[in-house]
Order: structure tokens, then sequence, then C-alpha cells
């Protein structure tokens, strides 16, 4: 049965009432009805009715203070109300819509046109509702990626991860993720966003979102990121893009598959061996459809690490650390928190080549992944 | 009095509209002796609100006759002519009547 909307007449009227509900009950409408201002009040709060149709002139409350206090309490302040009144002079037309009314009919009014108007106002009603949830659906996905945003080790314990992020300002450029694909299936991306300015932090959040609907069992890597990049091509704007590096881990089979987009090389460390960089050609995202990202797949071993990170990380121009000088400092490092919990070991890596000592020029991830 | 013409216009069926009409009288009823008292006591207000009232019913369900006659006593009422007021008064009673008389008449029909 389809959903039963339901009408609150008030009016001390009796013929009013009867005519009125007739009418609507014959066209498939439940109505309730009340001879009086505090009867209403007290219906529309435990009823929640979809529409209120109510008398101006009544004894006691009349109608303009019975709306007064419904759009007064939050229960009742989103009904529409309909004002029914024999009074068809302008100001009072006029109080009636200043007070909340969304229409005002004056008597005698024919069944029908009420009825036709219960209907436009009803229909408008949930235009406006479905509007508003749409809005709140989109802020909360929002709301979810940025919370989302920081998943931690913690969140995360299969994932088999650890990772530093520092953020030169609020709104940073650079941000990493990691998602669950399946149960021995992890996807880890890492980020680069041209420009740091709040409309970066929108955008991040737009890539978090594209990554969960991309990142699935049923896409290849590449796949996941081709299909990301044609989207961030549309929505992107024109001074935007992005060098991004994901990572899909399959712990049951023991395959990695890298995909960089214009990123820094990811750092290998095989267990018991020294680390190297895997270097892939790739073009960056957002900036044109028909782009080729490099791909490297490889069988590694339990134990086996793999570090990625943003520029910010190996490059200063005030230390004047060059990226190559920097490069070799990092695989110092990362071969030094060797021994290290990979949940500690990449603050222990950005800490080596970020001393505190050293204002921090540029947003910095270090995420780090053991097999 | 057509009232399965009047009944159609409004939507409702024959029998929906007597039901209507029903309380309707009630209701004129009350709005007249209302009225009546209020014309004995010279209190123009409560014969005009009367008056309204009646009007107002009478306009909903078609009554245009009765809506025009209601409609007079209640200008008489707020100009204060509570003599002329009077008078209409009892035109008013009369269509109520009538009406009251038509309904029991095709309620009575087979």
């Amino acid at each position: 049965m389809q959903q039963l909307f339901t009408i609150l007449v008030v009016d001390d009227n009796l013929l009013n009432l009867k005519l009125l509900s007739t009418t609507l009950e014959n066209h498939g409408y439940k109505t309730i009805t009340a001879v009086d201002g505090p009867t209403a009040r007290q219906l529309a709060q435990t009823e929640k009715p979809d529409i209120i149709l109510l008398d101006v002139k009544m004894p006691g409350e009349d109608g303009f203070d019975v709306i007064r206090q419904l759009k007064n309490d939050p229960a009742t302040g989103a009904i529409p109300v309909i004002f029914l009144s024999g009074v068809i002079e302008l100001e009072s037309k006029l109080t009636g819509f200043e007070l909340g009314a969304v229409d005002y009919i004056t008597k005698p009014f024919h069944p029908l046109e009420v009825l036709a108007r219960v209907r436009l106002h009803l229909k408008l009603s949930i235009a406006t509702r479905f509007l508003i949830s749409n809005q709140a659906d989109k802020l909360r996905q929002i709301t979810e990626a940025q919370t989302s945003m920081l998943t931690t080790p913690a969140n995360q314990p299969g994932a088999g991860f650890g990772v530093y992020y520092h953020a030169l300002e609020e709104a940073g450029g650079d941000f990493y993720d990691v998602l669950p694909i399946s149960d021995d299936i992890y996807g880890y991306f890492v980020a680069d966003f041209s420009g740091h300015d709040i409309k970066t932090s929108y955008l991040i959040s737009s890539v978090k979102a594209l990554l969960k609907q991309n990142c699935t069992p049923i896409y290849r890597p590449s796949e996941s990121m081709k299909l990301i990049n044609d989207v961030l091509v549309k929505i992107l704007p024109e001074e935007k893009f992005l060098t991004a590096c994901y990572a899909c881990l399959n712990r049951k089979t023991k395959n990695l598959t890298i995909i960089s987009a214009g990123h820094p090389p990811v750092v290998y460390l095989p267990v018991k061996d020294k680390p190297t960089f895997i270097h892939l050609q790739g073009d960056v995202m957002g900036s044109f459809e028909d782009v080729s990202f490099g791909r490297e797949a490889i069988k590694v071993k339990p134990g086996d690490r793999f570090y990625i990170y943003s520029d910010g990380l190996i490059e200063s121009s005030r230390q004047k650390i060059s990226c190559p000088e920097g490069s070799e400092k990092l695989l110092a490092a990362c071969a030094a928190a060797a021994d290290q919990p990979i949940t500690t070991a990449p603050q222990r890596i950005a800490e080596k080549l970020k001393p505190e000592s050293v204002a921090i020029e540029d947003d910095v991830i270090v995420l780090g992944i053991q097999v | 009095m057509d009232i399965d013409s009047l009944a159609a216009s409004q939507g409702f069926t024959t029998e929906e509209f007597l039901k209507i009409v029903d309380v309707f009288i009630d209701v004129s009823r009350s709005d007249v002796d209302r009225m009546a008292k209020a014309i004995e006591n010279q209190d123009a207000a409560t014969t005009g609100d009367a008056a309204h009232s009646l009007k107002g019913a009478a306009g909903n369900l078609g009554f245009f006759d009765l809506f025009e006659a209601a409609k007079r006593a209640e200008t008489q009422a707020k100009s204060n002519d509570l003599d002329q007021a009077r008078e209409t008064l009892s035109h008013v009673r009369g269509m109520v009547e009538a009406i009251a008389r038509d309904v029991r008449h095709k309620d009575a029909a087979p």
C-alpha cells in the first residue's frame, strides 16, 4: 500500500470539518480534525500530519496564534499550513503568509479547489524534503570521506600499514587512503594535489569518494585509476591535477600491483635485503582522458615492505636538498627503520628526513605497507 | 432545489452530500438562533459573527440565495442596522428550513 497522507483540518465550524474531511477522504487522504487551537497543536505534535488546513477565525486561540506556536516548535515547524478564512482582506492574507503559511484560501471555498491546493502543497513539500535529504546525503558523504581521510592502522588492522602525515596548512594538498577491497585485498593510495586551498580539500573528498566507488574487486588497479581519472578530468578546475600512486596488495596470492600517475618512485624493501626504488613513468591524473599510467606487478613475500610518499619528504629548497639527494637519504632511512614495527617506521623515516628543527615546506606523507 | 446536481458540482455523491447538508442544517439553525438572540440583545457584533458563519456555510455548499441573504444580514449588523437585520433574519430562517424540507423529501424518496 502506498504511503497514506494525513491532513489535519482545524475549524470551529463542524460543517467545514465535515465538508473537507469527506472530500479529502474520498480522494485517499487520512484526515484528523480539531475544533480549536490547543487540540490542533496537540494533534500536530502527536500525529505529525503532512498538511494542516487551519481556520483563521476561531474562538480562543485563533489561526494566527496557532501557526505562531506551531512554527516555534521544532516538532511541528516544518508542517505546511494552509489557511482557510472568510476574511478576504489583503492584510489578513499577508499576515498569514508572514507567519509561515504556504497558502491562504478564502471562504466560501469549493472543496475540490481545497483538494487541488492540498495536492499541490503536498507535491511541493515532498520535493523540498527530497531536496533536503539529497543535500544532507551528499554532505554526509563528504563528512564521511573527510573523516575516513584520517584512517589509521588501528582502524584497519588487517591492512598492515603505518603512516606519517603532516599537512603544511589546514587545507593540505597531499592525502592518503587505505581501502579494504576484500578480506585479503587492500588498496593503498597516496596523492599530491597541485595547490593548497579550501577548493583542494573539497576535491580530496571527491577523490576519496571515487576511490570508494571504483577500487573494487571488479576492476583491475589500472582500470580503477583510469575510471577515477576520467571523472577527475570532468570535475577538476583547469589548473588542478594530482600525482598519485596506487598499490593494490593481495595478501593471499602475494601479488602487489603498483600504478603510478607521475608520482615519486615507491621504495621496495624486501625482507633482509637492501631497499630500492621502483621507477615508473606515468601521466598525472585529472588533466586529460588519454592517460598512460606506470604499472608494475611484483610477487612479494611476507615481511616485505613498501613505502609510498609525497615529494615533500625528499625535496627541500630551504635545505637545498634536491630530489636525487633526498632519495638517497630516503633509502638509507628506510633501511634504518627496518627493525621498527610498520606502524611506527614511517614516523621514524620522516624524522630522519625532516627533523623537528627544520621548518616544513610542504605536506609530507609516508605510507608504509608490510606484507 | 436540485440536490443531485449540487452534490455533483461539489464532487460528492448524493448520499454524501445529504449527510453534509444534515450538518449544515444543524449549524445553520444554531447560527440563526444566535442571530435572533443577538438582535434581541441589540448585540450587533454577535449578530454579524453569526451571519458571517452562516454566509460561509451556505457559500461552501452552493446555496447562493442563502449566502446572499446572510451576507446582507452581516452588512446590516456591521452598520448597526439591527431592524433591517431582523427582517433579513426571517428570510434567512425560511431559507434554512426550506433546505431542510428539501433534504427530508430527498431522503424519503425511493
